[in-house]
C-alpha cells in the first residue's frame, strides 16, 4: 500500500511515532479546503496565510502532546482549530474583516506558467476569485454554513452543534444561500465556466 | 403528487445526508414535479460552484509549517 492511500488516522498515528513525512501527506491532501475556509473568513490573502501556519502549528502541537481524540475526523477538527483562531484574531482586533483586494495577483505570481496554458489558468484563477467574492456577499450566518459544509467536511447536525441552532436552521440557512448565489449569478451576468 | 418532505431535506439529499427510504421518495419528487425538479437544479448548480472557490496556501507557508515540524522534532 502507497503511503499516501492510508487514511486521516493512519498518518496521524504515523506522525506522532515520529513519522514526519505523514504530516506532508496530511497538508496536501487538506491544505485547499484549510485555507479556502480560512480566506473565505478573513478576506485577506496574507492574513489567511499568518492563520493557516498557526493553525498547523496548533495542529502539531496538539498531535504531539497526546490530546487528539477526534478518531476519523481530522478535517473538520482542522477546521475547528482554524475557525477558533480567526475568532480569537477578530476579538483581539476587535473589528469585522475588512476586504484587501490583492489576492488575484498573489495567486498568478505564484504559479509558473507557461504559454500553452497561461491563458487557461488565468481564466481558472478569475473563475475562483469571482467564486470567493460571491460568497463573500453571502449574510455571516449563511457563508459560515458554506464554509463549514463544503471545506470543513461537517455534517448539517455537526454545524447545528457548533453554531447552536436547530439542524433545521442549519439547512434553511444552507438552502437560502445556494439560492442567492444563483441570485447574484444572475444580477451580475457571470460566467462561470470555461 | 403529494410531496412528503420540506424544501430543506432537499438540502440534505444533495448533500447525501438523507437515509435511503427518503431518498428514494425525493429522488421520485424530483423525477415527476418539475418546481422540485427546477429548485433542486438550482441548488444543485450553486452547491457545485462553492467547491470553485477552491485555492492553495502559498508554497511558502507550507515549507514553513514543515521546517516547524521538522525542528520542534528534533527538540523533542
Amino acid at each position: 500500500m502507497r503511503k499516501s492511500d492510508l487514511s486521516d488516522n493512519e498518518l496521524v498515528t504515523e506522525f506522532i511515532s515520529g513519522n514526519e513525512s505523514s504530516l506532508e501527506i496530511l497538508l496536501n491532501r487538506h491544505q485547499r479546503k484549510i485555507f479556502t475556509s480560512i480566506l473565505l473568513l478573513v478576506r485577506d490573502r496574507e492574513l489567511a496565510e499568518d492563520l493557516f501556519q498557526e493553525t498547523f502549528i496548533k495542529v502539531i502541537n496538539t498531535l504531539r502532546s497526546g490530546n487528539y481524540h477526534e478518531e476519523g475526523k481530522f478535517l473538520p477538527w482542522v477546521s475547528r482549530i482554524a475557525h477558533n483562531l480567526v475568532i480569537d484574531y477578530f476579538r483581539r482586533q476587535k473589528k469585522m474583516p475588512m476586504v484587501r483586494d490583492t489576492d488575484e495577483f498573489s495567486i498568478i505570481g505564484n504559479i509558473r506558467l507557461t504559454d500553452e496554458n497561461i491563458e487557461d489558468k488565468i481564466v481558472t484563477d478569475q473563475i475562483h476569485h469571482d467564486v470567493r467574492r460571491l460568497i463573500d456577499l453571502l449574510p455571516d450566518e449563511q457563508r459560515e454554513v458554506v464554509i463549514m459544509r463544503h471545506f470543513a467536511d461537517m455534517s448539517f447536525k455537526e454545524i447545528a452543534e457548533q453554531t447552536n441552532v436547530s439542524i433545521n436552521t442549519s439547512l434553511g440557512r444552507m438552502r437560502y444561500a445556494l439560492i442567492n448565489l444563483r441570485k447574484l449569478i444572475k444580477e451580475r451576468e457571470l460566467v462561470l465556466v470555461k | 403528487m403529494v410531496q412528503t418532505f420540506t424544501p430543506t431535506n432537499l438540502v440534505l439529499y444533495l448533500y447525501n445526508e438523507t437515509a435511503m427510504t427518503e431518498s428514494v421518495l425525493i429522488q421520485k419528487s424530483i423525477d415527476n414535479d418539475p418546481a422540485v425538479e427546477e429548485e433542486f437544479e438550482c441548488i444543485k448548480k450553486a452547491a457545485n460552484l462553492v467547491d470553485k472557490a477552491l485555492t492553495s496556501p502559498s508554497a511558502k507557508s507550507i515549507r514553513a509549517i514543515l521546517e516547524y515540524s521538522r525542528k520542534t522534532a528534533l527538540v523533542q
